[in-house]
């Protein structure tokens, strides 16, 4: 009885929540540098740390989050304090939020242990040069869609499903 | 051409059920009303626009907004959508706005059913026009971005229907009123959509010339005769409304149009299309093209597949040719002549639009090649439907993709009167839509508020709004500790308060900020409509007439 309250407490509930990520790399370990992201929700100032420990530990995405009341736009700051203690300043921007929330996720070009790395904004939890593929392969499938669909309606527009010779090449 | 009929066992009211269900399924929540949609900061813009609809009708003006000189739209985004706002203003912007999307969807899809019906397609099979047509990635874009008078368009499937009986054998003078009337309807709807009519017009009437009979002589004329004064009388008022294209290219930054990129638009849309809030594509459904390809085997001769298609190709041909022939529409677009440099620069900003066309011919001919196949394979026929409905739901990621803005407005406005001055920061977001963001946010929250704003919320390109021009100044002025030089201003203007968006300015910013509002009366702090707004009276505010504030901003010339 207690878990269906729950349930429709947190269906009726008008707390949006924001899942942060920053795809970091598997060969980062844990401590080695950290990650926060730091924010202004509504009147309020937020920091919050991103950690390896939700889902597979060790996956290289590093994750936190944030809620609280419906908001329009969430400016946030991604931050990282490198090996040597210095903390960076990796990516600023004011994000545009779904009233319930929604997902930031930031993938690193360049491996944080070693050099300055940039942040960017993607998509997906997938290091950005994989993001790339992705798109590729995004637009392969359409093509291949189309091909399918192509091959599906000219196999039984050519009577070839029937074993016959097409109608075009006369009907012997 | 007469209408097929439904299959057996196809009830006629069963179609337009089919197309309002799967229409409330694919822009869900829409439906219900109570929420603002989009991913893109038009759709607030166009909340406003329905908003202010029943003060534009009358001359385009608007004394509520652009404070303290007023604003004329004379290039309004959709003369239809101020009717429909004004028929609807009672039941609300936001309402309207989700049952516009909702009910154009389906009025679309019906549209081009019923052209497909003409052309011999039976129902069900004829649903496949309507969800080629009206499901398509162009009214995805659409939806998602916050057009719905791009989704409210059954007038191009009509002018279709009415313009290829005009120009076929036995062409009736009244076809050609009809397809008339449907053209100026699809221009008054938004100019895109009546652009899109033009190489579909011109293709079927250069199918006709070289026949013999000249039966489509009279249904021309007929249409000439209805359109060209409309069509003069929406020229000479955009003439008027607005500058020429080369400022609406500057305002784009110059776009490089780029084939390969206009190519793949026209696919699937990729997992980052919606990470920047542009959500342009143009996806062509896979079944509609793959039915009209084969469509020489199923389509009966009586149908005029060849003119279909060549329009539906001649249209996809312009849509690409902005990016195979950059310098051509590059000096069309540099034009001094407003109504061709305007419309080449808008073809060089989104071409894709003009595949409005392609979809409507094409999908139009697939349908009746599917009650083709359904003739011979019913089961197949079916199998292609459903992924004809693949093609529409999966295939643009909705309603899943859609986004749900924050649809109240904060409760500071209503602590005060008078015009008030929305003060946001300029440097808050390296996205190039900021500016339009704090705009069309600050129109829509004036849709609710009601007061006087300084924004002007039809933004003309190259034109910076009172609102902008007072930003940069005042908050320049605050930041800099020289407060009290920007209260006799203000009071001169008429401005009874002023709003300062602070949950996106930088912490030293807000601080500097409470600084310099500290001594001004009726200080409110809100955090409800999904932002921290800080809203206080002008210290002795005066209320100002329209005519002297627009004296004193004139006199001001603030730079």
């Amino acid at each position: 009885m207690l878990a269906w309250w729950a349930l429709i407490a947190a269906a009726v509930s008008s707390a949006a929540t924001v899942d942060l990520a920053v795809v970091v790399g598997r060969g980062v370990p844990a401590g080695a540098v950290s990650f926060e992201v730091r924010g202004q929700w509504l009147d309020a100032p937020v920091a919050v740390a991103l950690t390896d420990a939700h889902g597979v530990s060790g996956d290289g995405l590093w994750t936190a989050e944030l809620s609280g009341e419906p908001v329009r736009m969430l400016p946030l700051t991604l931050t990282m304090t490198s090996p040597q203690g210095e903390e960076v300043e990796l990516a600023r921007s004011t994000e545009m939020m779904d009233r319930d929330g929604g997902r930031i996720t930031w993938a690193l070009d360049g491996d944080p242990l070693t050099t300055i790395p940039r942040a960017r904004r993607v998509a997906l939890a997938r290091p950005a040069r994989q993001m790339e593929r992705f798109e590729a392969a995004s637009t392969a499938a359409g093509v291949a869609w189309l091909g399918l669909v192509f091959l599906y309606v000219a196999w039984w527009a050519t009577d070839r499903a029937r074993g016959g010779r097409s109608r075009r090449r006369g009907r012997g | 051409m007469s209408d097929a009929g439904p299959s057996p066992g196809w009830p006629r009211w069963a179609t337009p059920l089919s197309c309002l269900v799967l229409a409330a399924v694919w822009t869900w929540p829409a439906v219900l009303g109570t929420e603002l949609l989009g991913h893109h900061p038009d759709a607030p813009g166009t909340a406003w626009f329905i908003s202010a609809a029943p003060r534009l009708l009358g001359d385009l003006s608007d004394p509520l907004t652009g404070w303290p000189v007023g604003a004329r739209y004379g290039r309004p985004d959709s003369f239809l959508l101020m009717v429909v706002g004004t028929l609807g203003a009672p039941l609300g912007a936001v309402r309207v706005l989700g049952w516009a999307t909702v009910l154009g969807v389906a009025v679309s899809a019906w549209a081009a059913e019923s052209v497909a019906r003409q052309l011999g397609a039976r129902a069900p099979w004829s649903l496949l026009a309507g969800l080629g047509f009206a499901f398509s990635g162009l009214a995805a874009t659409a939806h998602l971005e916050g057009y719905p008078y791009h989704l409210m368009n059954p007038w191009l499937p009509l002018f279709v229907g009415s313009w290829l009986r005009a120009t076929r054998p036995g062409g009736r003078p009244r076809d050609g009123g009809a397809a008339a009337v449907w053209f100026v309807l699809a221009l008054l709807d938004t100019a895109w959509l009546g652009i899109a009519c033009v190489p579909v017009g011109v293709a079927f009437l250069l199918a006709a010339l070289p026949r013999r009979d000249r039966d489509w002589l009279r249904p021309l004329v007929a249409a000439v005769a209805v359109a060209t004064p409309l069509v003069l009388a929406y020229v000479w008022l955009f003439r008027a409304g607005g500058t020429a294209g080369a400022d609406a290219l500057a305002d784009a930054g110059f776009p490089t149009p780029d084939l390969g990129l206009s190519l793949r638009r026209f696919a699937l849309p990729g997992p980052s299309i919606d990470l920047h809030g542009y959500t342009q594509s143009a996806t062509l459904p896979a079944v509609v093209l793959a039915l009209a390809v084969v469509s020489h085997r199923y389509v009966p001769r009586s149908v005029p597949r060849r003119t279909l298609l060549g329009a539906g190709l001649a249209s996809l041909g312009l849509a690409l040719l902005p990016a195979a022939v950059p310098p051509l529409t590059r000096s069309l677009a540099a034009l001094d002549d407003t109504v061709v440099s305007v419309v080449a620069s808008s073809l060089l900003r989104f071409p894709d639009r003009l595949t409005w066309g392609t979809l409507a011919c094409l999908s139009v001919l697939a349908a009746v090649a599917l009650t083709g196949l359904a003739d011979k394979r019913p089961r197949v026929a079916a199998s292609v439907l459903g992924l004809a409905l693949l093609d529409a739901f999966v295939g643009p990621r909705l309603p899943a993709r859609q986004q749900r803005m924050v649809t109240g407005v904060p409760s500071a406005y209503a602590a005060h009167t008078g015009p008030v001055l929305d003060l946001w920061p300029e440097d808050a977001s390296p996205a190039p839509a900021w500016t339009l963001w704090t705009t069309n946010l600050g129109c829509y929250y004036q849709a609710h508020h009601g007061r006087p704003v300084a924004d002007l919320c039809i933004v003309s390109p190259g034109v910076d709004s009172p609102r902008l021009t007072l930003q940069r100044w005042v908050l320049d002025h605050w930041l800099s500790g020289r407060v009290d030089e920007t209260v006799p201003v203000l009071q001169e203007l008429g401005f009874g308060s002023v709003a300062v968006h602070v949950s996106v300015m930088s912490a030293s910013d807000r601080q500097r900020v409470d600084v310099a509002l500290a001594d001004w009366p009726a200080l409110v702090r809100t955090t409800d409509g999904g932002e921290e707004l800080v809203a206080a009276a002008v210290p002795d505010a005066r209320v100002q007439t329209h005519a002297a504030a627009t004296a004193a901003w004139t006199r001001l010339d603030l730079p």
